[in-house]
């Protein structure tokens, strides 16, 4: 593998990229070799990650869609733990000091809405059931209300930046709260830092979306729910939703109790893990993150690159499994099994079966791997 | 949410290293990794929203047969410059302030 060929999967995996933003990074990439000495694919590797990995990093970056590049040394190396904490009681002092209210502090009452259009920059976000409408909210410095009403039935609300602040102290908070029982049509969120968390949702369809911020959902029905982080945790606890849709570059994703009739997942290299799923037809796609999936599932079809894959409850349709280097493990009862690993073993109900095997059944289960182990019970 | 150090620190850290002296991507990155624990691969994103904003501008170099791509300051970059400074002093000054005051509980 030569220094070109590096250049060439970069650029190759650019295409998202326009050809100037292409060539201006494959060319800071080959001018910081040469400078650096880097004269081998490997040492290109060593430095920079493989080319897909500095291409994934670079499209977050350019997009606006990465926090703050991290290496992978403790990110408070640099910063000591005392000073930091000498940071947190500064901010605490400024905020109890003073006797007049913050600027970025407020709590309105609201009139009735069935929809919410919600975007802010770094506080987290809580929506709650409580007795009437109403907003509370505390915004960190460096960030101003823009709007904050309600519109022909929608609750608009949204921050800006005013500024780059230094040392940004995070935090904030926006709480809303609906009447138990209201119903919303539709309702979207987007944020970038802060944590979003849902509680006791009804709605008919509900988008998030976060960088670095988690998403959390507990109880309620988010009807057709579609969500998306870069880096931050996806997870819902007893959700019933029409449907759902997550993607996630390195967030895990973990569903416990909930029902779907559709669920499809995808992550770079975030985990997914569902747990009492209920679920008609069920799509995992992933590069690097494991999947364990348990629950009574309809039509399933998992594919993974290197990640590991774990199903197991009882399966009504059609189901197929796919890896390149991860291992497969299903334990279903009474499926039909096509099963092929190249490098792999594959064992069926404790029998190792050699390259392939196929066991007709009532319900048929395709898995392949190509050096991945493939285990498969059906008692 | 925890404590957060912000993205902008790397700005301040760059405009901070070409307020001296333009320099181009490798050695930009050593000074900043000197200072900052930033991966190699950190700073080109940090440096093309930087242009974008208009705070950076890069000229071309003939070097050993090919080009070096400097950046320098704009007028805008060494007023963000600025602007960061007088945080930067705020903020030693409460620490000073702060730091003092330990050391006087301690006696």
């Amino acid at each position: 593998m030569t220094v070109d060929q590096y250049f060439e999967e970069l650029s190759a995996g650019l295409d998202r990229l326009d050809a100037t933003a292409r060539e201006d990074i494959v060319s800071y990439y080959r001018e910081y070799a040469q400078e650096a000495g880097l004269s081998s694919y490997e040492q290109l590797r060593e430095h920079f990650g493989t080319p897909r990995a500095l291409c994934d990093s670079l499209c977050a970056e350019l997009s606006g869609t990465a926090p703050l590049p991290e290496s992978g040394a403790d990110p408070g190396q640099k910063i000591p733990a005392a000073v930091r904490s000498i940071l947190v009681m500064l901010s605490g002092q400024k905020r109890d000091a003073g006797t007049d209210p913050r600027p970025g502090e407020c709590e309105m009452a609201l009139d009735a809405f069935t929809g919410i259009d919600l975007s802010v920059i770094t506080p987290d976000v809580v929506l709650q059931e409580g007795d009437a409408f109403a907003v509370r909210y505390r915004l960190p410095e460096g960030e101003r209300l823009e709007r904050a009403e309600v519109v022909d039935g929608v609750f608009h609300f949204r921050t800006a930046k005013t500024r780059t602040v230094l040392f940004s102290l995070g935090g904030g908070e926006v709480i809303l709260t609906v009447p138990r029982g209201t119903r919303l049509q539709q309702a979207e969120f987007q944020v970038i830092s802060g944590d979003l968390r849902l509680s006791g949702l009804f709605c008919g369809k509900t988008v998030a979306s976060t960088v670095s911020g988690d998403i959390t959902l507990c109880g309620g029905t988010p009807g057709q729910l579609s969500a998306r982080t870069t880096s931050g945790n996806l997870l819902l606890r007893e959700v019933i939703a029409s449907s759902v849709h997550f993607g996630t570059v390195s967030g895990d994703v973990r569903l416990e109790d909930c029902r779907a009739p559709i669920a499809d997942f995808s992550s770079t290299s975030g985990d997914l893990s569902l747990s009492g799923m209920v679920c008609e037809y069920c799509t995992v796609e992933t590069i690097a993150g494991d999947v364990e999936i348990e629950g009574s599932l309809g039509a399933v079809k998992v594919s993974a690159t290197s990640g590991d894959c774990t199903l197991s409850g009882s399966l009504s349709g059609r189901g197929g499994i796919t890896t390149v280097a991860g291992d497969i493990r299903v334990h279903f009862a009474g499926v039909g099994v096509e099963a092929a690993s190249s490098l792999g073993d594959i064992t069926v109900d404790g029998c190792h079966c050699g390259k392939t095997v196929s066991r007709p059944g009532k319900v048929p289960l395709a898995l392949h791997s190509t050096t991945g182990d493939i285990t498969v019970t059906t008692g | 949410m925890g404590f957060q150090i912000g993205g902008a620190i790397l700005d301040f850290v760059v405009l901070s290293i070409l307020n001296n002296r333009d320099a181009y991507g490798y050695q930009l990155t050593q000074e900043v990794r000197s200072i900052l624990d930033v991966s190699e691969t950190a700073l080109y994103p940090a440096l093309r929203r930087m242009q974008k904003n208009g705070l950076l501008d890069t000229y071309d170099v003939p070097y050993q047969g090919r080009n070096r791509r400097y950046y320098r300051l704009t007028d805008s970059g060494r007023q963000s410059l600025a602007d960061y400074t007088d945080q930067w002093r705020v903020f030693r000054q409460s620490m000073d302030h702060l730091l003092k005051e330990e050391t006087k509980d301690d006696c």
